[in-house]
């Protein structure tokens, strides 16, 4: 009896009072420190403000002064005082007590012209299931023992068991590999290689493409300095190169192009060195791959360069003399088409492919984030991703390409025509001399054109016969401006100079020419030789006639002087074609997919424990069915959910959404700026709340000094809003606060402390 | 004794204390703005927009269809004389996905192209209520006569537009197409009543929002 006098009396001291205000004392300054250290609030609540300990200081000092005051015993008038200040403090500690377990702090997340109603709990743990075909999900709290450990959870049909949990962890997606093996749905997972480049390329599967054949596919790990190299290895297992002379169509040489590659080959009459670029970084892609082909002749070196990317690619380009037409020998490449997944050591996979005719094309999928995802079912089939391959779209070959082009050349020609355009002289004459053949005029220009075009001269050499169609227009074409004869003699002097790569201006220097000074101000070849055919047709009317006017022309002849008659009105095939993606493709693509899923990795804890990602592995289990699925805690509550027992649930480990009975609509946000600058005065929202049980509803403009706070207490603060520029639908975090004690006993609480305080001012003073 | 009363009036002054600004006077009020209707003349209540007072209103007729685009859903004039008013037109665009959209930046393009002389066009970033676009304001002649004109081009925010995209019935379906559209605002008028009225056609334009809020699961 004596022992609980004792202890009730030492509840009830000031010794009592002051061990407890030093330690609380202690404890915050300690909070202080330790969130300063480690830059993180939650790791000192968890051990300071948030801890058991400190709900023990409070119910201490609830008892002492609870105690103190019952100490008193019995009353007296001289007491009231000190026992409304006592009973003020006794309440303003149940409020906060109250508080602290049944008050509410979170956050509302609402997208500008949408609302919310469900506080996110930020830092505690839920489950959030849905069933399919239910449109309301339902949140599940989960709870831990004594030891830490999650409990177990039994919700509608559903066992839940937590298994496995680590405090941190990151995650990344995962594609085309899964734990070292390939998949593409509805095709056998096939192996992924370490890529090793002292052997030969291992083949991970053919599959066999309706329409199309078979296609190889390679799947290799390495890392992301070797991307490149194994991409030209891959590339150039079995891939073919083809010259072919244009004129003839006779195939001059066929080679793996690795096997040829750096070297010079011996071609008819002139010599090839092929090379092969494939630019590759993972932050910026291909960048422009290409074959590039010189070939040398007589010591002067002509440059072929073929794309392998883009809607030019498979053209070849002469770059060294693109005004005099294509390269008389044609490239083309050959393989069988392919697949190469490639994962690098940051589990980004990069996927190729490569066409038929050798075009190449490519994707990237970061394990960090992707750009677009299939969602099948609303996520109750699960997630996957896609790829078009360009495969077998319609022009597909060179061939075929510049087949298009010329296709699209006579369609417009024949709308010019219907549309009553007039012709350039020299077509004008074409199309007299086609109606005395009998000859259609727009395919005979076409191919006129295109046979012009392969001879990789400025005018149409008198000594190749044209193919027979051809000869038997140019049979029929009257004489020609006498222009066109001088014009055609003066490259008959200067072409041998021409293909030797001599300057125009200086051949023409060396002749003697008398018009050079109008050339001069033209610094490409192009338009020095286009300013000479035409000085030519300027003068035309002082040239003498030239001997051969009377000669009866061989249908080669006519042709070199119709090309001189073209080239006056600058009509070459180079410079009218359209650009190949102007020209309608039909594509034939091949799409593959391939399920997404996440990986884990289980990581330390970080001191700053608001950026710890938690994880947890769960047995769920339905009657006999079970499944273990892993998840990632998902701060927001706004990512995937995943799908459980064959797609009959979808599940997302998140913080606990709490409904309020206020439903807040966000109808602006903005950002206030000090007048003529650009330094944010003030952030502010344009809100409705409304409440969800009687509908009334109340507009409000809460800013960062200006909250709306409920007849219930309620309180709404804006915490952030982003982004902040104008222009951009913004998303608004409101913090919501709500203390269920505080007008009944908080405030009131404090109103009995002032008031006792007062008092015993007053009694004291009398 | 003489503390009491000075603590007492300490603190009731404290508890005085107050920032609050006044309710201003009543100068505009909510208007709801109709929708199109699907070419049955039946039109529902989608908008609203909080219009100033003295703004004339003119709706189109209750048995026309409005279910052409080129047609305005509403218009309002400020009116200062016969030949001094200020025409504003209230359109929406109306699509059944992303793809069919018309980008705000065409909108602008199409008012440039009206102009036969267009000086010191100006268009900045806009978004408010959900939506994000242009706003436009120009000062040439228009058929010959000088005018001023501030447009808005705005469009729904990808997500809120596939919110409004999986509609339960025949009746949603019907509501949230219109709700999905983007619209536009066009004031035009001379140039002086526009930038007497500026303030009020931005506090118009940007007041304009829809009636019900964009669903979401939260």
């Amino acid at each position: 009896m004596k022992m609980l006098q004792k202890i009730y009396h030492f509840l009830g001291s000031i010794t009592f009072a002051l061990i407890l205000i030093g330690t609380t004392a202690l404890l915050v300054i300690a909070g202080t420190f330790i969130e300063s250290l480690t830059d993180s609030h939650r790791f000192a609540s968890t051990f300071t403000y948030s801890s058991p300990f400190f709900s023990l200081l409070l119910l201490g000092f609830f008892l002492n002064i609870l105690v103190s005051a019952l100490r008193r015993w019995p009353f007296r008038i001289k007491h009231i005082p000190f026992l409304i200040t006592h009973l003020g403090l006794l309440m303003i500690l149940t409020g906060a007590i109250i508080k602290n377990y049944r008050g509410v702090q979170g956050s509302l997340h609402i997208l500008e012209g949408g609302g919310n109603q469900t506080l996110l709990l930020a830092d505690t743990y839920a489950l959030q299931i849905r069933e399919k075909d239910s449109n309301v999900p339902r949140y599940v709290k989960l709870s831990r023992d004594l030891t830490g450990r999650f409990n177990p959870i039994n919700t509608g049909s559903l066992h839940i068991e937590p298994l496995e949990y680590a405090p941190h962890s990151s995650q990344y997606w995962e594609t085309w590999i899964k734990g070292g093996i390939g998949f593409i749905r509805g095709l056998k997972p096939f192996p992924v290689y370490q890529w090793d480049k002292t052997n030969p390329l291992p083949l991970s599967a053919k599959i066999s493409l309706e329409d199309y054949g078979i296609c190889r596919i390679h799947a290799f790990q390495t890392s992301e300095e070797n991307l490149e190299s194994l991409i030209e290895h891959v590339y150039l297992q079995d891939l073919t190169i083809k010259f072919t002379d244009r004129l003839t169509g006779k195939t001059l040489l066929q080679e793996d192009l690795k096997n040829i590659l750096g070297k010079d080959i011996a071609l008819p009459l002139v010599k090839a060195h092929v090379k092969l670029h494939i630019p590759y970084s993972s932050v910026t892609g291909l960048s422009e791959p290409n074959i590039q082909t010189y070939f040398t002749a007589d010591k002067k070196i002509d440059e072929v360069s073929i794309a392998l990317e883009g809607s030019e690619s498979l053209l070849n380009k002469n770059i060294s003399r693109p005004h005099f037409g294509a390269f008389p020998i044609a490239i083309d490449l050959v393989r069988e088409p392919a697949l190469c997944f490639v994962q690098d050591e940051y589990n980004d996979i990069h996927l190729f492919a490569f066409d038929r005719c050798g075009r190449i094309s490519r994707q990237i999928y970061p394990a960090s984030t992707l750009e677009s995802i299939l969602v099948y079912e609303e996520g109750f089939g699960g997630y996957a991703v896609r790829t078009i391959l360009p495969f077998r779209s319609s022009p597909e070959s060179r061939a075929e390409c510049e087949k298009a082009l010329l296709d699209h050349l006579e369609q417009q020609l024949r709308e010019g025509i219907s549309k009553g355009e007039d012709l350039a002289p020299p077509l004008e004459l074409l199309q007299q001399t086609c109606l005395k053949a009998d000859a259609d005029f727009i395919q005979t220009a076409s191919d006129f054109l295109a046979h012009w075009n392969n001879t990789n001269q400025w005018l149409y050499p008198e000594n190749l016969p044209l193919p027979t169609q051809l000869e038997k227009v140019f049979q029929q074409m009257p004489s020609m401006p006498k222009a066109c004869h001088w014009i055609a003699k003066m490259f008959t002097e200067i072409d041998p100079l021409l293909k030797k790569g001599d300057d125009p201006l200086l051949i023409l220097q060396r002749k003697n020419w008398p018009l050079l000074e109008d050339l001069k101000g033209s610094t490409e070849p192009v338009h020095v030789l286009t300013g000479l055919t035409q000085q030519f047709f300027g003068v035309e009317d002082v040239l003498p006639l030239p001997n051969s006017i009377q000669e009866d022309f061989s249908p080669s002849k006519q042709a070199r002087f119709f090309s001189a008659y073209l080239r006056a009105y600058s009509i070459h095939l180079h410079s009218i074609l359209a650009p190949l993606d102007e020209i309608a493709k039909t594509p034939h693509s091949l799409a593959i997919e391939t399920t997404l899923s996440y990986a884990y990795r289980k990581k330390k804890a970080e001191t700053k424990m608001e950026e710890n990602l938690p994880l947890i592995t769960l047995q769920i289990g339905e009657g006999k069915d079970k499944e273990l699925i892993t998840l990632i805690y998902d701060r927001l509550g706004a990512g995937f959910q995943w799908p459980v027992l064959q797609g009959k649930y979808l599940l997302r480990f998140q913080p606990e959404f709490k409904p309020i009975p206020y439903r807040v609509r966000l109808r602006n946000a903005r950002q206030v700026n000090y007048p003529h600058s650009s330094q944010p005065y003030s952030f502010e929202s344009d809100i409705i709340v409304t409440h969800i049980n009687t509908q009334k509803s109340e507009e409000k403009t809460i800013s960062m000094n200006n909250i709306h706070e409920t007849w219930d207490g309620y309180r709404f603060y804006l915490s952030s809003i982003s982004p902040s520029t104008e222009g951009a639908v913004k998303t608004v975090n409101i913090v919501v606060n709500h203390d269920p004690a505080k007008y009944w006993s908080t405030y009131p609480g404090a109103v009995l402390l002032a008031l006792g305080i007062v008092l015993l001012f007053w009694f004291k003073t009398k | 004794m003489g503390k009491v009363p000075i603590f007492l009036a300490i603190l009731l002054i404290l508890c005085g204390c107050q920032n609050e600004t006044p309710p201003s006077a009543a100068t505009s009020q909510w208007q709801e703005i109709h929708g199109r209707d699907e070419g049955d003349g039946i039109r529902q209540p989608i908008y609203r927009v909080k219009t100033p007072k003295g703004w004339i209103r003119h709706d189109p007729l209750t048995d026309e269809s409005i279910f052409d685009t080129t047609k305005s859903l509403c218009e309002f004039i400020i009116f200062e004389d016969p030949e001094s008013i200020v025409r504003i037109s209230l359109h929406n665009f109306p699509t059944e996905d992303l793809e069919q959209r018309i980008p705000p930046q065409a909108q602008i393009a199409r008012w440039k192209q009206q102009f036969e002389t267009l000086y010191t066009p100006n268009v900045i970033p806009q978004a408010f209520a959900g939506y994000a676009g242009l706003l436009f304001t120009g000062f040439g002649t228009i058929k010959g006569q000088e005018v001023m004109v501030m447009g808005w081009a705005m469009q729904l925010d990808e997500r809120h537009y596939r919110s409004l995209s999986n509609p339960a019935n025949q009746e949603e379906a019907i509501r949230w197409r219109q709700m999905r559209g983007d619209f536009t605002i066009k004031a035009v008028g001379p140039k002086n009543l526009l930038e007497k009225h500026h303030e009020d056609l931005i506090l118009f334009a940007r007041s304009f929002e829809l009636l019900e809020e964009i669903p979401s699961h939260l």
